[in-house]
């Protein structure tokens, strides 16, 4: 077990430098720069090639991205072009937490719903019971998140005035809870059919028959013979589904005007903020990296036939 | 005194094609300790009879007719009832060992929790019952293979595993559903000696579902033959291999291969394909295969009529050439 958790991690370095040199020369082949906006200003030209100088933009890419990495070995993610006098590191750290929290409450509320309606629908299944919960389900994933965020600050933010319209109150329950909904709504939908489905298509195996034909309850049938297996696809689908939402919604934080860092990564990429982009993008690669290794530990809990190596 | 008596059994399932109906007519009397073979081709409706019993049918099937057992209806009864007879009073093995495990919970557990819910049973207690079982169905080292997850057997010991649990409660009747049919010759053989030792030492009935009238010969008391979802024959074993009344069951009979077999010859086998469901022709299914067909076959269904001392045959000869 240990040893193949290390070995993961051991093919995780590659896996990263390679992320790393790919996304240096597409964000740094796109065109224009970091000062361009200043060029053509009143700025002195020279001033302009102080800064690029300053930041090693005069150099050919090679080296800059040897510089880059040379940072990055001593944890040194650089410093932000546009927000003068704030390192990437800094940005990360604080931007991070929230939309970490923000994410994994979202993803929460959405397995433990999801997974509800999907078991629910499943047991019912083609009856008008199981059509509502499916169609709800596939609205929550039709309807974007910029519709349904708005609207939500609408009616319980200006209208009944019960939550605040916007705002991060330094996590507080209170300014979590709409943002929450509208992130958790689509993953509600997604992991609802997921589970429906999953649960339906292992019912039909041949040791749920075996469990039937035992005289079991069918509350032991569905929660102890059929789910276990059921829950494969949804940890598949949740590895990555955790990394999307934990790096940040830029609509999310956007709309409800949270300090996350899914604005950052935005704003980052306008600007050509290279080392901002370069930094979110290590960190998202990083989560996937460490959550697929997860997701497949979990995968030999579950499933006592993949625990031999 | 009769354990399970089943009477007029219909099973008929609505498709998008329309109605198909899988069983017809069925009547079943099993005694205390006896063991009844039904035989047929895949898709003569012999599973599906006794899914049908035990109210395991897939959701469009429906069933008709009477199935009781010690004299209480059970068929389409609630499933609190039901699931009060099976695993209980009726136990049940499937064809396929290797799938009909749960994958990701131990052997034991599996085998206990019948036990458990049914009784009321400790883990513990379950678990005594249990290592009983394992050494009935000739497991060795079962404290060793109590803990393991069934991905760890071999199929015949899957097989033997699926016996047990079948057992745990002391069933009044064992329906075996083509128990050996995916398992390889010397493993077969050693599933029907336990099968045959259960029939011998304990009261339970057995119901063995197969297509290999080697099988049959073995272990069963009584024979049933189906075909196109009607029995065509039935009575005690010997009469039905020395005095067969059927041009079904000659068929069946000849294609065993044996071992007088003369190699030059080829296999005799029954020519044609059973017919479809859906598809049945207007008199008797069997006739369009059949070597003594008559002008009368096309057109009527013949009963299932008793032929002196002990066979009935759904056939218009009485005696076959």
């Amino acid at each position: 077990m240990l040893s193949y958790i290390l070995r993961r991690l051991l093919i995780a370095i590659p896996t990263i430098l390679l992320i790393v040199v790919l996304s240096f020369l597409i964000i740094t082949a796109a065109p224009g720069g970091p000062f361009d906006a200043q060029e053509g200003g009143d700025i002195d030209p020279e001033i302009i090639a102080n800064l690029r100088a300053a930041y090693n933009l005069d150099k050919p890419i090679s080296t800059q991205l040897f510089l880059y990495m040379k940072g990055l070995v001593t944890g040194d993610l650089g410093p932000s072009f546009a927000f003068r006098g704030r390192s990437v590191s800094e940005i990360i750290a604080n931007g991070f937490p929230v939309s970490a929290q923000l994410g994994l409450s979202a993803i929460g509320v959405g397995l433990v719903i999801g997974m509800l309606f999907g078991v629910f629908a499943a047991m019912r299944k083609n009856t008008a019971a199981d059509y509502a919960v499916m169609s709800l389900s596939m609205t929550g994933i039709a309807v974007p998140t910029f519709v349904t965020a708005p609207f939500l600050a609408l009616i319980f933010g200006l209208y009944l005035k019960l939550l605040p319209i916007a705002g991060w109150g330094d996590g507080a329950l209170r300014n979590m809870i709409l943002p929450v909904t509208a992130l958790a709504l689509p993953k509600i939908g997604v992991i609802a059919r997921i589970t429906r489905g999953a649960m339906l298509e292992v019912s039909r195996a041949n040791h749920i028959r075996t469990a039937r034909s035992k005289g079991l309850p069918e509350s032991i049938v569905i929660w102890r013979h059929t789910l276990r297996a059921a829950l494969i696809p949804i940890v598949s689908y949740l590895g990555p589904a955790i990394a999307g939402v934990m790096t940040g919604s830029v609509i999310i934080e956007q709309i409800f005007g949270l300090p996350g860092i899914g604005r950052s990564f935005v704003e980052g990429a306008l600007n050509r903020d290279y080392p901002v982009v370069m930094g979110i993008t290590i960190l998202y690669a990083t989560l996937i990296i460490v959550l697929n290794l997860i997701t497949d530990l979990i995968y030999r809990v579950l499933d006592p036939r993949i625990r031999k190596d | 005194m009769s354990v399970l008596v089943c009477t007029d059994l219909n099973v008929r399932f609505r498709t998008d094609y329309g109605e198909i109906q899988a069983v017809r007519d069925f009547s079943l009397t099993l005694a205390k300790g006896e063991c009844v073979g039904v035989v047929g081709e895949s898709g003569s409706g012999k599973s599906q009879t006794f899914m049908a019993m035990l109210g395991l049918l897939a959701d469009n099937g429906r069933a008709t007719g009477s199935v009781k057992l010690d004299g209480q209806e059970i068929l389409n009864a609630p499933r609190s009832l039901l699931n009060t007879v099976r695993g209980s009073r009726v136990g049940m093995i499937f064809q396929d060992p290797m799938s009909s495990l749960t994958p990701f919970l131990k052997v034991g557990e599996q085998m206990c929790e019948g036990l458990m819910h049914h009784q009321g049973l400790s883990m513990s207690a379950a678990r005594a019952r249990a290592m009983e079982v394992l050494e009935l169905v000739r497991i060795p080292d079962a404290k060793r293979r109590f803990n393991q997850y069934p991905h760890e057997l071999s199929g015949g010991m899957k097989q033997r595993v699926m016996i047990g649990q079948a057992i745990m409660c002391k069933p009044a009747v064992l329906v075996a559903d083509e128990p050996t049919t995916a398992l390889d010759v010397t493993v077969q053989a050693q599933i029907l000696e336990i099968l045959e030792g259960l029939k011998a030492h304990t009261d339970t009935a057995i119901v063995m579902i197969t297509h290999d009238l080697g099988v049959v010969a073995g272990i069963c008391d009584r024979v049933q033959v189906m075909y196109a979802g009607r029995v065509v024959e039935e009575g005690p074993i010997d009469d039905i291999f020395h005095r067969t009344r059927h041009p079904y069951t000659q068929g069946l009979l000849r294609s065993v291969p044996g071992f007088e077999l003369d190699p030059t010859q080829p296999l005799a086998a029954i020519a044609g394909q059973p017919p479809a469901p859906d598809a049945l022709p207007p008199g008797c299914a069997f006739a369009p295969r059949c070597g003594y067909v008559t002008p009368t076959c096309a057109t009527t269904v013949p009963p299932l009529a008793v032929r002196p001392p002990a066979q009935r045959a759904a056939c218009v000869l009485e005696a076959l050439p």
